[in-house]
């Protein structure tokens, strides 16, 4: 049995002279950033603008959350990696298995920002397609005065709320990347040596061997396995549905030695 | 044969030294990337990245024809609801800004900063494109990167000019331009001449260059035309323009590649709202683009009937528009808005794949000179300029220059010059319609400074009771240049410094 814990910290010292902050990637609205004193890499994303206590701030010319700038919302690689090893072994038979868990970092899950543009997230049912009152909003009356919002309903809750105002804010679809997994299991049985004596072959296993059976992820993230990246360069944390889905695959494995 | 042994052998020995020349061995050179090019190769590029900029899907044409309420959606499309709730954030339409920096602009610096006389043309031409462009950009931005932009490695947080002193400054410029063009017969280098092969734009004809610089320099001049503190300065300069004597654009300036009909090969406007190559299906956007209520309603009253089945294609059940943030299309009739009902993009507008990429419209070349005219600015025939920019908006659709002047013929406010009570509002009017489709972009610029054409509708779903004035400062500028860009100025409200 052997356990593993990894954890890596990398900061942003500095750049270059005048610049805090440089792109990896992005589109405007979401990205990941270097950016100087932070994490790296970083997502940025178009966010909700709130009051001091947090609440959602709306336009009172059509109920609308007001978008605000692309701000930080945390780094996409994770504070630490526990992994577990074991092999259990019981005359020719053995059972290893590799798990591990990783967390304290998001990811930009693409799927769901397409669900709500083409209307298949539950979200954009959630008011039953009506016109309804941002809960726990306020209208900001004058500079720095938030009155809250109890009669104000958002525009287009039939579709263009969800497809355009509430999809725009891509803080909706930044997810926690935490992750258990049941990385590999294999089941295996190998033959006795004796049998093998003045054959051409030294040694001879073979079993079943499971990989990625069990992926736990956090309620919020019902869409994707955070770990599929779109792609293998510095950007990472935006996932989703370029890469074809994380599959499981069970398989017969027969290891043979000379 | 010992002796044929030897020579053979001296032979081949020859052969390997006489065979290693310099440059046979010299891996250093890559031929599939020059490290240098030769105007000739840069100039045809940078025009078709200003044909892009202006004519692509989302492009400048595009913000204009939708603030402007000429253009609205089909049922079945989710496509402008932003450009309907009015959300100008930094992400909204950022590619006018990125664009112009990262292709346009860059291209023709190049260009411009290629050193020695032989190439007075060509650093003129970018100069003049460069003048095109960096307007444009002011008009939508206000302040801008200008004076130290455009350095690459140099300076990448370069500080934001005052939209006013960059407007002097593409004045500056574009004289600088025209004078390159006049000096270079008299230097004593051989002057490398733009031709047809690479100047996709005038084929290398520089009298029209000199003319398209007085026309970008009468856009620049009638702009600020309603600043009293400018009217001097402005007419100065316009005098300088009549003095230098080549006149104005009587044609529209337009880019050519030679476009064909194949993918990313097509015109850029019938690529984004035309058809899919080689007589291909309508491209979506062309299917979710269509009329408003408004300006088909406005053409029908004011007797235009022939420019509107130009400007929108007429549907066998006749034109039909939709308003602008429409929330609900099946009420009261379902499937009544969608794309084989609704009066899409016209054949005027959309005329076939090879079609010219336009720049600068003759029409709007006349309209700013009756402005000019009528304002006492200039010397002319404000009304005769006036009916030639009408003539020209009616041939560029397709039409005829008697189908206009029966159109201005008639005794009608808003058509006729002299039936008209208010010549501005005439002047500015029949320009949103003669650059409808084509750079309306120039319309919404026009409309933030004299509020007309007048009770032009609002989106149903937008978030302010007036249209935008200014775009937001694109997200890239936020993250790479935070330490100059200055305080997002209020889109609604925060007008360029012309309008005030």
């Amino acid at each position: 049995m052997n356990v593993n814990y990894t954890s890596n910290e990398a900061v942003v010292k500095e750049i270059t002279e005048g610049v805090n902050e440089i792109t990896v990637t992005s589109n405007g609205s979401v990205g990941i950033f270097a950016v100087v004193g932070e994490a790296f890499p970083q997502v940025k994303a178009t966010s909700y603008v709130r009051d001091p206590q947090g609440r959602v701030v709306i336009n009172p010319a059509n109920g609308n959350p007001v978008q605000g700038p692309i701000k930080n919302l945390g780094k996409t690689t994770p504070d630490y990696i526990v992994g577990l090893t074991s092999t259990f072994r019981w005359k020719a038979l053995s059972l290893s298995t590799t798990f591990d868990y990783r967390t304290g970092h998001v990811y930009y899950e693409q799927g769901s920002d397409a669900m709500e543009f083409t209307g298949r997230s539950i979200e954009s049912v959630s008011s039953n397609r009506q016109d309804f009152v941002v809960p726990n909003s306020v209208i900001e009356t004058s500079p720095g005065v938030f009155v809250e919002n109890t009669n104000i309903p958002v525009t287009g809750g039939r579709q263009d709320y969800w497809t355009n105002t509430y999809n725009n804010i891509k803080e909706n679809y930044i997810k926690d990347a935490t992750a258990f997994k049941m990385r590999e299991i294999a089941f295996m049985y190998e033959l006795p040596r004796t049998l093998l004596q003045n054959r051409p072959i030294s040694s001879l296993r073979f079993g079943l061997v499971g990989r990625n059976l069990i992926t736990v992820l956090p309620s919020e993230n019902r869409f994707s396995d955070p770990e599929f990246n779109n792609t293998n360069s510095n950007a990472v944390g935006i996932g989703g549905y370029f890469q074809s889905p994380p599959t499981r695959s069970i398989g017969f494995n027969i290891n043979i030695e000379f | 044969m010992k002796n044929i042994i030897l020579t053979l052998k001296i032979f081949a020995v020859v052969l390997l030294l006489t065979s290693c020349s310099d440059s046979f061995l010299d891996v250093n050179e890559d031929p599939n990337n020059p490290i240098s090019v030769t105007p000739d190769l840069m100039l045809p590029v940078a025009q078709g990245y200003s044909a892009f900029a202006q004519e692509r899907d989302r492009g400048q044409n595009t913000i204009g024809n939708l603030f402007m309420y000429n253009w609205s959606q089909s049922d079945g499309f989710s496509w402008y609801e932003d450009e309907f709730t009015y959300d100008v954030t930094p992400s909204f339409y950022q590619q006018i800004f990125n664009y112009a920096y990262t292709n346009v602009l860059k291209q023709y610096t190049a260009m411009e900063n290629l050193e020695g006389g032989e190439y007075s043309y060509y650093q003129a031409i970018a100069k003049i494109m460069k003048a095109y462009q960096f307007q444009i950009l002011v008009d939508t931005y206000g302040d801008i990167p200008y004076s130290e932009a455009l350095q690459r490695g140099g300076n990448p947080t370069p500080k934001y000019d005052k939209a006013e002193d960059i407007y002097a400054d593409l004045i500056v410029q574009l004289d600088a331009a025209i004078d390159l063009i006049k000096t270079a017969p008299s230097l004593d280098v051989a002057v490398l001449q733009p031709g047809a092969g690479d100047d996709m734009m005038f084929d290398g004809n520089m009298t029209t260059w000199i003319k398209f610089a007085n026309t970008v320099k009468l856009r620049v001049l009638v702009r600020q035309s309603d600043l009293a503190a400018k009217t001097d300065y402005i007419k100065t300069e316009l005098s300088k323009i009549t003095a230098e004597g080549s006149g104005f654009m009587t044609t529209n300036a337009t880019v050519n590649l030679g476009y064909v009909d194949e993918q990313d090969r097509q015109n850029p406007k019938w690529a984004g709202y035309g058809k899919q190559p080689a007589g291909g299906n309508n491209t979506l956007t062309n299917d979710a683009t269509c009329a408003t209520d408004f300006i088909l309603s406005y053409l029908q009253n004011s007797g235009d009937g022939l420019r509107l089945d130009r400007i929108y294609e007429k549907p066998a059940s006749g034109h039909l528009g939709v308003k602008q943030g429409e929330l609900n299309y099946d009420i009261p009739v379902v499937d009544q808005w969608v794309p084989a009902k609704v009066s899409n993009i016209g054949p005027g507008i959309l005329k076939s794949f090879a079609q010219d990429a336009v720049l600068l419209t003759a029409s709007e070349a006349y309209f700013n000179q009756a402005e000019a005219v009528f304002k006492g600015l200039m010397p002319g025939d404000a009304k005769v300029l006036y009916e030639k920019g009408i003539e020209a908006s009616f041939v560029y659709l397709g039409l005829t220059a008697t189908n206009a002047s029966d159109y201005y013929s008639r005794n009608a406010n808003l058509v006729g010059w002299d039936a008209s009570a208010n010549k501005i509002q005439a002047i500015i009017t029949q320009k949103w319609i003669a650059l409808n489709g084509i750079d309306a972009i120039q319309s919404w610029f026009d409309y933030t400074r004299t509020g007309y054409p007048a009770n032009l509708p609002i989106s149903a779903t937008a978030s302010s009771s007036e249209r935008p004035v200014r775009l937001a400062y694109p997200a890239s500028e936020i993250t790479s240049n935070s330490g100059n860009l200055p305080a997002q100025p209020n889109a609604f409200t925060s007008k360029i410094f012309w309008a005030n």
